[in-house]
């Protein structure tokens, strides 16, 4: 056995769950610390990796065990890290959260803390795992962990959503998975595939087919969104703050691992446009909700367009700025969703009609709410970051004065996520005060404000020349030549 | 050459009587410690006796049985007989016919008991379902052996398209599924818990034992793909509007079954030879179905042996009473989620079809798994939303600790199958 | 010299960061104005004369991005530095006496730091994508700040319009939070393409460092125009160029001081900062005439139109506001035509310096009006021009500075608005050339007294009496305008040295002429004889205060298609066919199936047998099939 420590790292939350298990039953803040505790190997062994520059591995042994087979190389780190510090985050957020939750629903909230770390450790899991198989093993883990969360602690008709979520996962988690077949019956068994791998043009293309098939369909891009607004929106809102940032993006990476290397050329320029398009539908999507936590689900669909956008360029810049996007959109989703929650919590309201004006409820808040959006428009956080880098990536594949409707497509990308960005934070903080009195400041505040903050830190040097730096250096493998 | 394996079999049928004297529990677990025993006995098929030897004794812990005990040790061991059959037709092909008559009465065995537990709640609806059982399973025993005679003496495609509907009739094939839905739903939860273990792992077994005397013909394998392919279709649609456990669990026997029986006849349609798989290595493709065969039986059976043991009312067909959270892990593992032992043979059963050219067959086994998803949910469902406070049985723990284990440490379980 | 500058360019934000954590409104307010006042001071400190960008400091960022932390030290940036910077103290100097009780001081003293500091790497960024970060800074400062009343309060003091005031159903009166809304749209807008533009000039030529560009030299020319426009756009939009310019008239919802500090003297002055000092680069490009040119055209376009609005608009601030657009209109002018002027073989660089030194002449004028009329506003209680009159009869000091300050803007001689703006107008003219030229460089000059005197007359001299006892601003107010205005003094002394050999030439210049016309009409009738109205201009009159209805194409037409769009889209597509689809649809179809699936199940034995013999038929037929 090799790598003990990323198994460790990886199992620790999962087991640590039936800690917290037995903790929800007495405090709810105990659990959620417990957790939130669990995840810290996990966020100190991608750092070493994100920010250091090394590259971990582990096996289990040879043969079938090669399925639990790990590595952690900065690219990949960079998902790990935001499933962590995300996790942590809200782990942190969810004790005020959860114990209102489960008040209101007359529950306890040991299912919620048992399923979460095994949730958050399948997702690290599927981030870190070189087999095919084990890939679709813990992201499977991870969708049905969540699904306790969903049909446990949801709102509204929490059962159909359940059952929304779950067919519309697992057929993108099987999509997937058969994919992944084609590729290991033509000896291709492990991520990061090699540039320069190649196989029979059929079983290719339908290996391809599948593989993006599945991933759009988790990352929820144009016509497959249907199921997104509906399960982010009616989740347990810490649930959502990891869902919306941290697993639909794991679509993203499945195309960037698996499918990219292997893609036609010829292939790329119509994701380019189907990225493109996606985000566009996504932000007036989510210009014309007044449901705060369908509005930020919608703005999800939008992010993953980008992502879509940033792969489909096929270079070192494209994958780099895929994997900001992720890091930029996770943490700046998770403020968001946090934010809905505290409003949740605090006003039982989710209705952007009722709100307005609540600068003056709560100010902290509304500083990490418009850094959030910040993140999501590319201003000044490390989103900026992932916006620069894309248009680079952007620039760098498609170079000249004829791609002209491609460089206005893209500014116009960018305009409709301003759009709604600065309507909503216009609607929500600004305006008439409508809500009397002042929000308390507790754990959840603490949490939304420390993931903010870190979005604004992380833009910095020498943090961000190490991501940048270090995250390109291993994008170059997955580049189709 | 007498087997001391069957010797034991006999002094089982022996003890008969006792079962009047004795609460039938204490005999179920009797069996269940002598199964275990014989695990040593019988290297080859060990796993099987110390698994069955652990499953029967948690049922027997279960419920009192009375006089019925008896049904359920003789119905373990007569599995426990059928995969010894199986593994020694493997071993000693000159002995193969005699293993495989050996198979045949063991099925008897099995029906018979299940029959009587079925049946032991003594209502009318109890007596209704197991009926209906005995009828399907009697016309699929005489087809099964008349076609095994027809197929050694005569024609092996007249044989086995007699064997295949006896199959049909005992696996519960669609058409030939309907006794199915009744008997789940009619029959006592622990009859139902015996018949999904036992009485669908022992056809099972002696499915792969008989073609490993006689080859299915090419001709009856393609008929019987098909039909197999359409059955788990049609059970995973009808699943997904029926309501209550009994008839969930009925619709995934009958896919689950199909998905084994396609498994098979994809080889013998599409010829037996060596495949490249990943994970497992290069081996024959019937090695693989015959993996796929049993690991569907055993998730199958030992998941709800699991979800019927934990109830406690007359008849199957009905909300769970009580809350038995060790059963989520059964419905996920029946739903073929990842890593329990549910996924296992689906990813085998999609590897083979792949491997063998056929990737029509693993779309549409994809598109099964995905259309099942919902009426598993609302299993799940059912349980998680029985009133509290949580409470525990034997079989639910045993079983879903063996969904997890045998689904983590699937690399040791597939050596312990593969003969 | 180096750390002078990052310190110059830091310390605000420093202090705007620290002072997130000071629990007192007086102790944000006066640690941020220690942090503008030590910035300032290094901006002295860092002032280099020396050619343009020739000398560059550079620490990597993301160097594989072409991102560097580089500032270069030449004419051009150091005095802007110190425009900037000394502007940034004098006007939060003013505030903490302005914005004294009000709400929300942590928002503002944290915005108006991050302000400075974004401005400053604007002004001294070698490095492009430097630039950005501070470009997208002040659009976010000026969001932010025109926002800063967040609460829709006081319509009368803190509005743009009349509150009620419709046109054709669309709302012609501005609270702040939607002027905030309109300011950032619009600047996201030319953000974008400017994104783009940047991108691309990275990923032709490898490079976004200025002085690199320029060192390429006849590399650049491969480059082409489209990204010259598509960086165009960011100028555009920041500058408040026709037709982006109807934020910057909203953005008056902001306080007074920060309108004086980022929406007449530093941030909308840096998309012509960045026109001009990217000029040189971009005049090596094939085909840059038609670039220039457009800069030239825009730019006036702008100059006229504006002038009329701030000639027409019945708000204090909306008047200023006007002329402030009105002279960044001259300034993108006379870059552009000194990019013209410079491609026909002139020297660029004093053209561009002309240019330039418009900005500054516009900043000491402008600043010290805005604070002067904040002044009134606080002390009359309304924004509209005619509400409330005769003032210089009761804040004297202000009256005084803004006469100065007035006469500065427009352009009178010895003032240093004279100078720059005479000479920028020869930009123009000699860009356009012939009669073109003079006609519109003539039509700048006439406009601007009209408007300023106007301004003047109808507060300071005549119009009503104010109702209530009006006193004279606190002294922590009107010291800094009124040194300001004084400036306008020096400045014009200063420049009347340095080019007294031209100054009989400016006053010749047909450009003055125009001027002495319109500062005759404007006295006549503002200030010796007011009440002069004429009934046949009125309606255009009325096209000029409805500000060309641009207001009513940006929050009608364009708003409604957008929202429309989104709506219908929503309802159609994805409410209408996804969703009825998958969610309807799809569980229709398999709910009948299974149905009827189940249906099979009647009980009844033997129909059960019947079906499996029938099965067992069909498997017959496929053997033999």
């Amino acid at each position: 056995m090799r790598g003990p420590e990323l198994y460790a790292a990886d199992l620790l939350p999962m087991i640590l769950a039936v800690a917290a298990y037995a903790a929800a039953k007495r405090s709810t803040q105990m659990a959620a610390y417990i957790s939130a505790v669990a995840l810290l190997p996990l966020l100190v062994e991608s750092s070493f990796s994100l920010f250091g520059g090394y590259a971990y591995y582990g096996s289990m042994g040879p043969g079938l065990w090669s399925v639990f087979d790990f590595y952690l190389e900065p690219f990949n780190a960079a998902f790990v890290f935001t499933v962590s510090l995300v996790g942590i985050m809200v782990a942190i957020f969810s004790a005020p959260y959860m114990e209102h939750r489960a008040e209101e629903l007359g529950i306890k909230n040991t299912i919620f803390y048992l399923t979460y770390g095994l949730f958050l450790g399948g997702l690290a899991g599927a981030f870190m795992a070189r087999n095919l198989f084990g890939i679709y093993i813990f992201i499977e883990e991870a969708l049905i962990a969540s699904l306790f969360q969903v049909l446990y602690y949801g709102y509204g008709d929490r059962v159909r959503i359940t059952v929304m979520y779950l067919v519309w996962s697992h057929i993108a988690a099987l999509l997937m998975l058969a994919g992944f077949i084609v590729l290991y019956l033509n000896g291709i068994t492990s991520v990061p595939i090699p540039s320069g791998a190649s196989l029979p043009a059929s079983a290719l293309y339908l290996a391809l087919l599948l593989i993006l098939l599945g991933s759009f369909t988790k990352m929820a891009t144009l016509g497959v969104h249907m199921w997104l607004p509906y399960v982010h929106a009616e989740a347990p809102t810490p649930l959502s703050a990891l869902l919306s940032p941290v697993l639909v993006g794991f679509g993203g990476y499945a195309i960037a691992v698996t499918a990219l290397p292997l893609m036609p050329k010829s292939w790329l320029p119509a994701l380019t446009w189907y990225g493109i398009a996606t985000a566009i539908y996504g932000g007036l999507m989510a210009y014309v909700q007044k449901d705060i936590k369908r509005l930020f689900a919608y703005s999800t669909v939008s992010q993953m367009g980008y992502m879509v956008l940033a792969l489909s360029l096929n270079n070192v810049y494209g994958l780099t700025a895929a994997a900001l996007i992720y890091l930029s959109h996770g943490l700046g989703k998770a403020v968001l969703f946090m934010t809905a929650g505290y409003f949740i919590m605090h006003l039982n309201t989710r209705d952007i009609d009722r709100m307005g004006g609540l600068y003056g409820y709560n100010s902290t808040l509304a500083g990490a709410a418009i850094v959030g959006f910040l993140n999501l428009a590319g201003i000044l956080t490390v989103g900026m970051l992932s916006e620069i880098t894309l248009a680079v990536a952007l620039t760098k594949a498609y170079l000249g004065a004829e791609y002209i409707e491609l460089y206005i497509a893209f500014a116009a990308m960018l305009v409709v996520t301003g759009v709604y960005a600065f309507t909503t934070i216009k609607n929500v903080f600004f305006g008439p005060p409508r809500v009397e009195g002042e929000g308390p400041y507790d754990a959840a505040l603490v949490a939304i404000a420390a993931t903010a903050l870190l979005s604004v830190l992380l833009l910095l040097p020498p943090m961000s020349s190490s991501i940048w730096a270090n995250i390109s250096a291993y994008a170059h493998s997955l580049v189709r030549l | 050459m007498i087997d001391p394996v069957f010797i034991s079999a006999l002094v089982f049928a022996a003890l008969a009587p006792l079962a009047l004297k004795l609460d039938g529990r204490y005999l179920a677990v009797a069996i269940g410690v002598a199964l275990f025993a014989m695990a040593f006995l019988a290297p080859s098929a060990a796993f099987f006796f110390t698994l069955l030897g652990v499953v029967v004794i948690a049922l027997a812990l279960d419920w009192p049985y009375g006089g019925m005990g008896l049904s359920l040790g003789i119905s373990a061991a007569a599995v426990a007989l059928a995969a010894y059959a199986y593994y020694r037709t493997v071993a000693a092909p000159q002995y193969a016919l005699s293993y495989a008559i050996a198979g045949i009465a063991a099925l008897a065995a099995a029906t018979v008991s299940i029959y009587g537990l079925l049946a032991s709640g003594r209502e009318k609806e109890n007596i209704e379902g197991a009926l209906k059982y005995l009828i399907f399973s009697a016309v699929g025993k005489t087809l099964i052996l008349l076609g095994f005679m027809l197929a050694i003496y005569i024609s092996p495609v007249l044989g086995w398209v007699l064997m295949g509907m006896g199959f049909m009739f005992e696996l519960g094939i669609a058409p030939a599924h309907l006794w199915m839905v009744d008997a789940f739903a009619l029959g006592t939860p622990k009859g139902v818990a015996t018949l999904a273990v036992f009485g669908e792992l022992t056809p099972l077994i002696v499915l792969l034992t008989l073609l490993n005397v006689v080859p299915a013909a090419s001709q009856a394998a393609l008929a019987f793909l098909v039909v197999a392919l359409a059955s788990m279709t049609f059970a995973n649609v009808a699943g997904l509007t029926a309501r209550t456990f009994g008839r969930i669990m009925a619709y995934s026997s009958i896919a689950h079954m199909s998905y084994a029986l396609s498994a098979v006849m994809l080889v013998f349609y599409f010829g037996n030879r060596f495949v490249s798989l990943p994970l497992l290595g290069t081996m024959s493709a019937f090695s693989v179905a015959s993996l796929v065969v049993l690991l569907e039986g055993l998730t199958s059976g030992l998941a709800k042996a699991g979800i019927f043991g934990a109830l406690t009312v007359k008849h199957a067909d009905t909300m769970p009473e009580r809350r038995v959270l060790s059963n989520t892990l059964n419905v996920l593992s029946l739903l073929g989620a990842p890593p329990l032992l549910g996924f296992w043979p689906k990813l085998f059963l999609i590897l083979l079809a792949i491997s063998i050219g056929q990737v029509g067959v693993a779309i549409i086994v994809i598109l099964n798994s995905v259309l099942a998803t919902p009426y598993y949910l609302r299993a799940f469902r059912q349980v998680l939303e029985a009133p509290g406070p949580s409470a525990d049985n034997a079989t639910s723990i045993l079983t879903a600790t063996l969904s997890v284990i045998l689904g983590i440490a699937a690399p040791l379980l597939i050596s312990a199958l593969i003969p | 010299m180096t750390e002078y500058v990052f310190l110059a360019i830091f310390l605000p934000l420093i202090a705007s960061v620290l002072s997130l954590f000071v629990p007192k409104e007086k102790g944000k307010a006066w640690l941020v104005v220690v942090g503008a006042f030590l910035s300032a001071v290094f901006s002295v400190l860092a002032y280099a004369p020396a050619e343009l960008y020739a000398r560059t400091y550079a620490v990597p960022w993301i160097p594989q991005l072409g991102l560097y932390i580089s500032v270069h030290l030449d004419q051009f940036s150091g005095v802007m530095g110190m425009l900037v910077s000394w502007l940034v103290f004098f006007i939060v100097l003013y505030s903490v006496k302005y914005m004294e009780g009000d709400y929300r001081p942590g928002w503002y003293w944290f915005f108006m730091g991050f302000f400075a500091t974004s401005m400053l790497i604007i002004t001294y960024a070698d490095n492009l994508w430097f630039l950005l970060m501070g470009w997208e800074g002040v659009g976010l400062a000026s969001w932010a700040l025109i926002g800063h009343w967040y609460k829709d309060d006081e319509p009368d003091v803190k509005w743009v319009g009349h509150p009620g005031d419709r046109i054709a159903l669309v709302d012609y009166f501005w609270p702040p939070s939607k002027a905030g809304l309109r300011a950032i749209l619009t600047i996201r807008t030319g953000d974008s393409a400017f994104l783009v533009s940047l991108a691309y000039i990275f990923a032709a030529l490898g490079t976004v460092q200025l002085s690199g560009l320029l060192e390429l030299g006849p590399a650049v020319s491969a480059l082409g125009l489209l990204p010259l426009f598509l960086f165009l756009l960011g100028p555009l939009t920041k500058s408040a160029q026709f037709p982006f310019t109807e934020w910057l008239l909203t953005a008056m919802t902001g306080p007074t001081s920060v309108s004086a500090l980022i929406h007449a003297a530093t941030m909308v002055n840096a998309g012509v900062y960045l026109l001009i000092v990217t000029a040189p680069v971009f005049a090596l490009v094939r085909g840059a005439q038609i670039y220039f040119l457009a800069v030239m055209v825009f730019g006036a376009l702008t100059a006229v139109l504006s002038s009329i609005i701030a000639l027409t608009a019945d708000e204090f601030k909306l008047v200023l506001a006007g002329s402030t657009a009105a002279n960044l209109g001259i300034i993108a002018a006379a870059a552009g035509g000194a990019g013209l002027l410079g491609l026909r073989g002139e020297a660029l660089l004093p053209l561009l310096w002309i240019a330039f030194m418009q900005i500054v002449g516009h900043a000491i004028s402008k600043a010290p009006l805005f604070m002067g009329y904040g002044a009134v506003i606080h002390e009359s209680g309304t924004k509209y021009l005619g509400a409330v009159g005769r003032l210089g009869r009761y804040m004297k000091v202000t009256a005084f500075a803004m006469w100065l300050a007035m006469l500065s803007l427009i352009g009178m001689p010895p003032f240093a608005g004279f100078f720059t703006k005479e000479m920028a107008s020869d930009n123009i003219a000699l860009g356009f050339g012939g009669l073109s030229g003079i006609l519109v460089a003539g039509l700048i000059a006439f406009l601007a007294p009209l408007y300023g005197l106007r301004l003047i007359g109808l507060s300071m001299v005549h119009g009503p009496e104010p109702k209530e006892h009006i006193h004279e601003a606190h002294p922590i107010m009107w010291v800094p305008y009124t040194v300001l205005s004084l400036a306008t003094i020096g400045v014009g002394g200063y420049l009347a040295y340095l080019y007294s050999d031209k100054a009989l030439e400016l006053i010749e210049s047909p450009g003055f002429l125009a001027f002495l016309v319109g500062l005759a009409i404007a006295l006549a009738l503002y200030v010796f004889k007011p009440g002069v109205r004429s009934r046949a201009l009125e309606p255009l009159w009325k096209i000029g205060y409805r500000r060309f209805y641009l207001p009513w194409l940006y929050d009608g037409l364009v708003v409604w298609i957008y929202h429309n769009l989104a709506h219908a889209v929503y309802w159609a597509v994805d409410r209408g066919v996804f969703d009825n689809a998958y969610h309807v649809a799809l569980p229709w179809i398999f709910g009948r199936l299974s149905a009827a699936f189940r249906r099979l199940q009647t009980g009844n034995l033997s129909w059960y047998l019947l079906y499996a013999i029938a099965g067992a038929l069909i498997v017959v037929l496929l053997v033999l099939a």
